[in-house]
């Protein structure tokens, strides 16, 4: 083969490889923009066959019904309430365990470090069944002070997370302030945490993202008026006869996920490094 | 109080699920009567064998697709950044926004996938969502690759340049250097994806519930509702035994076994998998 029908073999291959590209990236967005189109077509668009790919007329009444229909900022506030309970209280407690980890040499620590890691490979959900009978013992069934309870206890994957990048710390750094006579919290809180700001920020957007879409946990935790944003809509969007009101819902759930998708944009480097270091490569 | 909160929780089940316990009254201890039970449970085992399918098909699924994607986007493209960023994407939608984005994707009448049925043949109707309901979900998590497609992305950046090029000097085709350098340094990733999507496709709730529960059923019956036998999953299994049936000792006997099953399933893998994986410093 000579070298010229190579480059237009490669310039080919190339000019197939973004064709290819963006198809796939049009599959992947696809959903995304049918969520749109079907949130701003009517009921009746909803049901009919043969269906019709664009709304007839759209529909910008639906968002509105979807802000009212259900008290719909009084649970977005109760769902960001529940975020910062769960996000603030655990990146604290995250990096005191953190810390402990990756310098303090105590008997017993790597067993514990090890408890951890057989923690990462339990199911958070099915958790939620002995917690249940148990917060229930304790009355907190139906408050948030679960969620503070979580925080407290620190998700295993932030400490892991946290634990891997103060590992990298020089260790002359504490000495040094040791020297100076900073206690043992002061090096946390006047040196590792202001030099850790990248790591703090993919554990405050992990663990409020993660609260923010979660499911399972309020629906079993939370009733009624207490209740989070994808509890009430799943739930509320439903007219006396029992019909539901899809498109209404779809448009309140364009409403909920356009914050995630642009803390997740936004924050994208820090998302992913998150998940590259607890996966064991560095991020 | 880490382990109070993160430990106690499943000792505390694992006690229950020795037990009688109906949520009100005083646990009774009935040995291990429970597990000898769920030996003859068909419903158990069923749903054991619904969610192994369910495992199999996610993890080869996901991984294939996600490394098929990763390798395409791991070359020296314009707008990679943007390509990457629209895959990655669908990752952060909440799990709520997922459900019924697919449920209107796949809706018999007015789905975009009904539209796409329709221009192959006009008179194929099917109902995807009933009559497949593995494989949407299958599909669902399939268009949340973006964690793994990342982490395959970061590891295949750290294959060194010179020994693809001389791969390329020599005159290996494209998937001779597949077959026996890209996947082989790989495999320690590829493990590790197997691993996470055992317990990911083993905690998987709240999709297979809300894809086929009809709507308007209130979700407030949530744990109630009954999905197609082929996506009634084991978690599924153990949460209604807890809250609909009120017997959780039965539940946590559920879980535990769940959790017996994963393990033997995660060793068999790694045991049958040692020889394939190829570790850069071997001992």
């Amino acid at each position: 083969m000579n070298t010229s029908s190579r480059r237009t073999k490669t310039r080919l291959g190339t000019a197939g490889l973004y064709v290819l590209l963006i198809v796939l990236a049009i599959v992947f967005l696809l959903p995304l923009f049918w969520l749109v189109l079907s949130s701003l077509k009517t009921q009746e668009e909803m049901v009919n066959f043969p269906p019709a790919f664009f709304p007839k007329v759209s529909q910008f009444g639906n968002y509105l019904l979807a802000l009212t229909k259900i008290d719909y900022l009084h649970f977005l506030l109760n769902t960001i309430e529940v975020c910062l309970i769960y996000t603030l209280p655990g990146i604290l407690t995250a990096s005191i365990f953190g810390y402990a980890f990756a310098r303090f040499q105590v008997p017993g620590k790597n067993f514990l470090f090890g408890i951890i890691l057989v923690l990462l490979m339990i199911p958070p959900v099915s958790v939620l069944l002995p917690e249940y009978v148990f917060f229930a013992k304790l009355r907190l069934v139906g408050s948030y002070k679960i969620w503070l309870l979580w925080g407290i206890g620190a998700n295993p994957l932030y400490i892991y997370l946290l634990k891997q990048f103060f590992s990298y710390f020089p260790r002359e750094l504490e000495e040094a302030a040791i020297i100076d006579g900073c206690s043992r919290m002061g090096i946390l809180f006047r040196i590792f945490l202001p030099l850790s700001k990248p790591a703090l920020v993919t554990v405050f957007i992990l663990s409020f993202l993660w609260v923010y879409g979660d499911f399972m946990a309020p629906v079993i935790f939370l009733s009624g008026d207490n209740t989070t944003l994808p509890v009430a809509m799943a739930n509320g969007y439903v007219v006396r006869n029992g019909i539901l009101l899809v498109s209404v819902l779809l448009s309140g759930i364009v409403i909920y996920i356009i914050p995630v998708l642009l803390i997740f944009l936004i924050g994208q480097k820090y998302y992913i490094r998150g998940l590259l270091s607890s996966s064991g490569m560095k991020g | 109080m880490f382990l109070f909160l993160n430990v106690f929780p499943m000792a505390y089940g694992f006690y229950l699920s020795l037990t009688r316990f109906d949520g009100i009254s005083a646990p009774q201890f009935s040995g291990l009567s429970n597990y000898a039970k769920l030996f003859s449970d068909y419903r158990f085992l069923n749903s054991i064998l619904s969610t192994l399918k369910f495992t199999v098909l996610n993890i080869v699924a996901t991984i294939a697709v996600s490394f098929l994607l990763a390798n395409l986007l791991n070359r020296d493209l314009r707008g990679k950044g943007v390509l990457r960023s629209v895959f990655f994407i669908p990752y952060a939608v909440p799990v709520i926004a997922t459900v019924f984005i697919w449920k209107t994707l796949f809706n018999r009448e007015s789905g975009l996938v009904s539209i796409f049925l329709a221009l192959f043949n006009p008179h194929f109707v099917m109902n995807v969502l009933v009559d497949l309901p593995t494989i949407t979900l299958v599909l669902m998590f399939v268009w949340q690759l973006g964690s793994s497609m990342v982490i395959f992305l970061a590891g295949l950046q750290t294959i060194p340049k010179e020994l693809l090029d001389a791969a390329y000097v020599d005159g290996a085709g494209s998937s001779f250097i597949h077959r026996k350098i890209t996947i082989p340094l790989m495999s320690p990733i590829i493990l590790y994806q197997v691993v996470v999507g055992i317990l990911l496709s083993f905690s998987v709730i709240v999709q297979p519930i809300l894809l086929t529960s009809s709507p308007g059923a209130a979700f407030t019956a949530f744990l109630n509702q009954q999905p197609p036998f082929q996506n009634y999953f084991t978690i599924i299994y153990a949460f209604q035994q807890c809250f609909t049936n009120q017997s959780f000792g039965y539940g946590m006997a559920v879980v535990w076994l769940m959790f017996v099953f994963m393990l033997v399933l995660t060793f068999a893998f790694l045991r049958l998998i040692k020889r394939f994986v190829y570790y850069e410093y071997e001992q």
